[in-house]
């Protein structure tokens, strides 16, 4: 009974939560493994492309080569939304919202950019997913009070990335 | 001070379980902290945590707390809680069942 009424109240004024969770929150979180991610998917879709050009015939090998591609840039879109989605359900809390505020639709915008790398297979998809992971980075980074810098990767595709500076 | 808070998790099972509701009033001289207290406290990195002081040393101002579940994490994973950091005890407890 006592609890029916103070559950009433909640649904209006929204009590704070006070978690007894029992997954280990170890707090390694990094959004350096979704930019790798969306690196590889830019390094998959550079790939395809150069075996296009590169191809005359379209033979067991050229299959064989462009089916690897498109699954590996399947595999790291997905990785990429999943890095990205752990760090969004379990790291970032109300506050980091409050502050920056672009974060939830940040995070829908890059599901559906590494969506759009499955779908399609325009390199520019790839440079939009990782300038949005960046951007996350970025904030990620500022919510430990740690500063940002760009540096290009040392590694083809050869993309801008945020690193932390430690 | 007082404040109502609802639990989400089962670390505290059997005794607290996810949808409880809990009052804590705030640590004071009216108000000490004992062993087997059921306290809220904010930790950086994890946020604010509901779990039970197994122990408490004053000399360096820390406890260390546990869950009561068997795969729960306490102190052994996040290290001993400044007592500086807990929010307050819980005083009434309201169970959903």
């Amino acid at each position: 009974m006592l609890h029916s009424i103070i559950s009433k109240i909640d649904r209006k004024l929204h009590f704070e939560t006070a978690s007894a969770h029992c997954d280990i929150p170890c707090g390694i979180y990094d959004p350096h493994l979704a930019q790798l991610s969306a690196l590889t998917v830019i390094r998959m879709l550079d790939l395809m492309a150069d075996l296009e050009k590169g191809h005359t015939v379209v033979d067991t090998a050229f299959r064989n080569s462009m089916i690897r591609y498109v699954a590996v840039k399947e595999e790291h879109a997905e990785q990429c939304k999943k890095e990205i989605r752990v760090i969004f359900g379990d790291y970032i809390k109300k506050d980091h919202i409050e502050k920056f505020p672009e974060l939830p639709e940040l995070t829908h915008k890059i599901f559906q950019a590494a969506s759009k790398c499955r779908q399609a297979a325009a390199r520019e998809n790839g440079l939009e997913l990782l300038a949005l992971v960046n951007r996350f980075a970025e904030i990620f980074w500022a919510t430990k009070g740690i500063e940002t810098k760009k540096a290009v990767a040392p590694y083809k595709p050869s993309e801008e990335v945020v690193y932390p500076v430690l | 001070m007082f404040k109502i808070l609802r639990i989400t998790g089962m670390s505290l099972s059997p005794a607290y379980l996810h949808g409880d509701y809990v009052l804590i009033q705030k640590i004071g001289q009216l108000n000490r902290l004992r062993k087997g207290d059921v306290v809220v406290f904010q930790l950086p990195g994890y946020g604010r945590l509901i779990k039970q002081i197994s122990t408490i040393d004053l000399e360096m101002a820390d406890c260390r707390v546990k869950g009561t579940a068997p795969d729960s994490i306490g102190s052994e994973i996040f290290g001993a809680v400044p007592l500086t950091a807990i929010l307050g005890k819980v005083i009434l407890h309201i169970p959903k069942k």
